[in-house]
């Protein structure tokens, strides 16, 4: 039986999804830590379009503004981690908010 | 300490440790990282089997203590991948649909891998791990 917590970040001018940190732990434990920090996790959101070979625009970094703005919402518990990743943008900023968090590169 | 008999590296076999788990990951899952947790020991080097529900596509995946990665993989119903240095998990069902795991990373009592959703992938990922140190 494995358990999981999620980080969900997304854009706050739009809500879209950007980005998930999720850890899945083996042993049925809530999972205690993340073995990444937020800006560790912000550090992988591409801020740039990826272009697939026939120029569609790869899932989950639909990212084309010189500024964008992240919050996330983190969930630990299994039931409530499979809500958040079910869920769709605009159900994501009614759940609970950690932390308020910024930047892309280009920011000020 | 590292000991030594008779000018000969003596390993403390305590330390050798073994984990074999399983898992899913579920092909419409967005990108992002997901770190596996809870194998009991810190794993140094680990092998990842990966098969796609439909049964045809799945991939074989090395990682040694430097986390360099090898792989074998058969995509789009049985096209043939081989040596993949970059791809550990490649999951691909049709052109330009794909969920791949690259980048792994050795954490506290597990791993993390980068995924990445391209197109719209179906499905399950059905993962088998044996983790190693």
């Amino acid at each position: 039986m494995e358990t999981k917590a999620v980080r969900i970040f997304y854009r706050k001018s739009d809500n879209q999804i950007v980005w998930t940190h999720t850890v899945v732990d083996f042993v049925g434990r809530t999972p205690a830590f993340f073995p990444t920090t937020i800006e560790e996790d912000l550090a992988k959101i591409p801020d740039k379009p990826k272009l697939n070979s026939d120029g569609s625009i790869i899932e989950g970094t639909r990212l084309g503004g010189v500024v964008e703005e992240y919050d996330y919402v983190q969930e630990d518990d299994s039931q409530r981690a499979q809500d958040a990743l079910d869920s769709d943008e605009n159900r994501i900023v009614n759940k609970r908010l950690i932390v308020g968090r910024k930047r892309s590169a280009g920011a000020r | 300490m590292t000991i030594f008999k008779n000018g000969i590296e003596m390993v403390d076999a305590a330390a050798l440790n073994t984990k074999i788990t399983s898992t899913t990951r579920d092909m419409t899952a967005g990108s992002g990282n997901v770190s596996y947790t809870g194998v009991g020991f810190d794993p140094t080097a680990f092998v990842l089997s990966a098969l796609h529900s439909n049964g045809k596509d799945r991939s074989m995946g090395f990682v040694d203590s430097n986390a360099s990665i090898a792989s074998t993989i058969s995509y789009n119903g049985g096209t043939v991948g081989g040596g993949d240095s970059l791809n550990l998990v490649y999951l691909q069902t049709a052109g330009g649909v794909v969920q791949q795991a690259r980048s792994p990373s050795f954490i506290t009592g597990g791993v993390t891998l980068t995924w990445t959703k391209t197109g719209a992938p179906a499905g399950t990922g059905y993962l088998a791990f044996q983790f190693m140190r």
